[in-house]
């Protein structure tokens, strides 16, 4: 075998033994999942975003700019002399300069006309479209009949002196969302939990510490390491299985170290027989199974992870402490 | 060789890059070999006007009769040389350095993006009048054929002569990277790596050595930088002399490129030479670049490249190994051994 031969053998080798052992360091924390995360994150946040309609934009704003030709030349020189005679050739060439000026400007004109009717065009096209796939969804309207007939977290479900018992003495915000009732709100802040809701609803936004807002999109917004804990609920039993991760995903990297985390989710078959057939049927999203949830934070690394139930049986209370 | 007067055209002649390097190289041996050459180009650069000749000299400086003149042309960017050299009757050959694909530049530069749709253009009108082609990689060779069909040669670009020296890399490890700072370079990912592989190596540094290209990727790559808490850490030299970059290779203590496109590579060979480990993410012509004698990534996940960082840095049989591999290899794109592939080509174009 030759040199070479071996050599390659050897460092493929080497890149074989690489990949285990970053699988192996992810899975275990040496690499923190909250860093992997952020990684990500963190480039998203940076990189030019909507860049095709900006583009069109920026570029149609470059031609105007560009072809936009002032006559009138700058007539600074080091010496007086320069200046007159530069002051001279202006005035015997204006008219010349200007007349030039005017057709150079009216062709940058005539070119970026066309440009942004196009950009207005499919703009049009882009909102037509949206509108068209409303229509298209012709089941919306029942699911939003359906959503509104889910029950929601509220104070009175027997899980309140949990929740209290494991975000008191918190210090920093802990996010409640998607709220769509105030009091599990109100009872948590009169325990000294300093809590604010968001909610999608705009009957629920009814205190300063209620937001209007969908929770993902308020997410998308916060600072990483803002929330000292949070209280995850709505969107565990309506949101699709993608925003559900999402939103968890985007929790735990807006939470700093050591937060507290509470996650609100019915019994799926408790919520199945509540709805009935018709709703199952139609609702995009479900709940997961509790072992979900303690899966989901066990493998981030979190802590002390608990699961309690509602006194009527029809939630379960995922409580941890994340790393 | 029936060519009396081989000329070069090139888009714009840069001081110190791969391209310019190579242009100045091919003119000095085609000399060499008593071969009338000069440089053409299409925009002309202050740095380098003394080498040479701006595109309307070009009119006057070519006189030699038709069929024994050659002239060159260096595609890597849409120019006014590919507009004149459509238009001339001397036999003409490509050297083909490759395009950055438009779609990995669109987001961060438009305007780049939209002048490589038209370099390509350029190139598709230019095959075809085109008598042969060298191609820097057998990537690169790939690549052309999708503009239509010619004969070409795979020639690399010949390394520069570099000493060995027996200085030690310095400690705590410096992770090198040279080119230029653009986008499709995958610097982000590089600096996220930084992040990771601080988890178990705390004073690692990163230096990216090269010219900026994209004042929007500049804002991101500061923006990360300190939002990663990696201010200090990770630094941004900009252009740096002939020097200086020599002095970037010794303090390495191992080099490291994910870019996400390269036609060819020749910092790579330049850090081997200077018995510099690497550590590549495998694509485009880095394979060929690399060869048996790098680490070759199938994955710039972040938890790949610092655990391979790691290990290079941590594991000396292995960093020694490397170095004595990469050597070896840099030696197969000595200036000679490139001459003799040069003149090979240049006798074969020259009898059919």
């Amino acid at each position: 075998m030759s040199d070479s031969q071996s050599d390659a053998d050897y460092f493929q080798e080497v890149v074989t033994e690489i990949e285990l052992e970053a699988r192996r360091r992810a899975a275990t924390g040496e690499y923190p999942r909250e860093l992997l995360r952020s990684l990500d994150e963190e480039f998203r946040r940076w990189i030019p975003d909507a860049s095709l309609e900006n583009g069109i934009e920026d570029t149609i704003r470059g031609i105007e700019a560009a072809s936009y030709v002032d006559a009138a030349v700058p007539l600074e020189s080091r010496s007086p002399v320069g200046s007159f005679t530069k002051w001279v050739v202006r005035r015997l060439t204006y008219f010349y300069h200007r007349h030039m000026a005017q057709q150079i400007t009216a062709l940058g004109i005539h070119i970026t006309r066309p440009l942004r009717l196009i950009d207005a065009s499919l703009k049009d096209i882009n909102r037509r479209l949206s509108l068209v796939e409303d229509q298209l969804d012709v089941s919306a309207a029942a699911r939003s009949e359906l959503i509104a007939s889910v029950s929601h977290l509220s104070a009175s479900e027997g899980i309140e002196e949990i929740l209290v018992k494991h975000f008191r003495g918190v210090s920093g915000r802990v996010l409640l969302g998607d709220l769509f009732e105030p009091s599990a709100l109100n009872f948590l802040q009169n325990q000294g939990v300093d809590i604010y809701g968001v909610t999608p609803s705009g009957e629920a936004a009814t205190a300063v510490d209620i937001q209007q807002a969908e929770l993902i999109e308020h997410l998308d917004h916060l600072d990483n390491n803002a929330l000292a804990g949070f209280i995850l609920c709505g969107i565990t039993d309506r949101g699709s299985l993608n925003e559900q991760l999402r939103a968890l995903r985007l929790l735990l990297l807006r939470s700093r170290a050591g937060a507290r985390a509470a996650i609100v989710v019915s019994k799926p078959e408790v919520l199945s027989s509540q709805l009935g057939p018709v709703a199952a049927d139609l609702l995009q999203g479900r709940p997961l199974h509790s072992e979900t949830w303690c899966y989901l934070l066990s493998r981030e690394n979190a802590s002390d992870i608990t699961v309690s139930e509602s006194s009527d049986s029809a939630f379960c209370l995922i409580t941890a402490t994340l790393p | 060789m029936r060519w009396k007067a081989i000329h070069q055209f090139v888009p714009m002649l840069a001081d110190g890059d791969a391209i310019g390097g190579h242009v100045l190289w091919i003119r000095d041996h085609l000399r060499s070999r008593g071969c009338d050459s000069e440089i053409f180009v299409g925009e002309e650069n202050s740095a380098t006007s003394h080498e040479s000749l701006s595109l309307q000299e070009a009119y006057h400086r070519i006189r030699s009769p038709i069929d024994d003149t050659l002239l060159i042309y260096h595609v890597a960017q849409a120019s006014t040389c590919a507009d004149f050299l459509a238009s001339r009757q001397e036999p003409l050959a490509l050297i083909f350095h490759n395009f950055t694909p438009p779609e990995l530049l669109i987001r961060w530069d438009p305007d780049a993006a939209f002048e490589i749709l038209n370099a390509q253009d350029q190139l598709t009108e230019l095959v075809g009048k085109s008598l042969f082609a060298i191609c820097d990689s057998e990537f690169n060779s790939r690549v052309l054929d999708g503009f239509g069909k010619v004969k070409s040669f795979v020639i690399p670009l010949p390394l520069r002569e570099i000493e060995r020296s027996d200085s030690s890399p310095e400690e705590p490890p410096i992770v090198l990277f040279v080119g230029r700072i653009a986008p499709n370079k995958g610097i982000h990912d590089l600096v996220a790596c930084m992040a990771v592989l601080r988890q178990n190596l705390p004073d690692v540094r990163l230096r990216v050595v090269g010219t900026s290209t994209s004042d929007a990727y500049d804002v991101v790559l500061e923006e990360l930088t300190a939002s990663l808490d990696l201010t200090g850490v990770v630094t941004l030299t900009g252009w740096v002399n002939s020097d200086d970059l020599e002095r970037e290779y010794q303090r390495a203590s191992v080099f490291c490129t994910l870019s996400d496109h390269e036609g060819f590579g020749v910092p790579i060979l330049e850090a081997m030479a200077y018995g510099v480990p690497v550590v590549a993410y495998d694509n485009s012509a880095i394979g060929d670049t690399v060869g048996d004698s790098g680490l070759l990534l199938n994955s710039k996940e972040p938890t790949v490249v610092a655990s391979a960082l790691d290990r290079v840095l941590s594991d000396k049989s292995l960093s020694d190994r490397l170095c004595r591999s990469g050597r070896q290899r840099s030696k197969l794109f000595s200036g000679e051994r490139v001459a003799e592939a040069l003149d090979r080509a240049l006798s074969w174009s020259s009898t059919s």
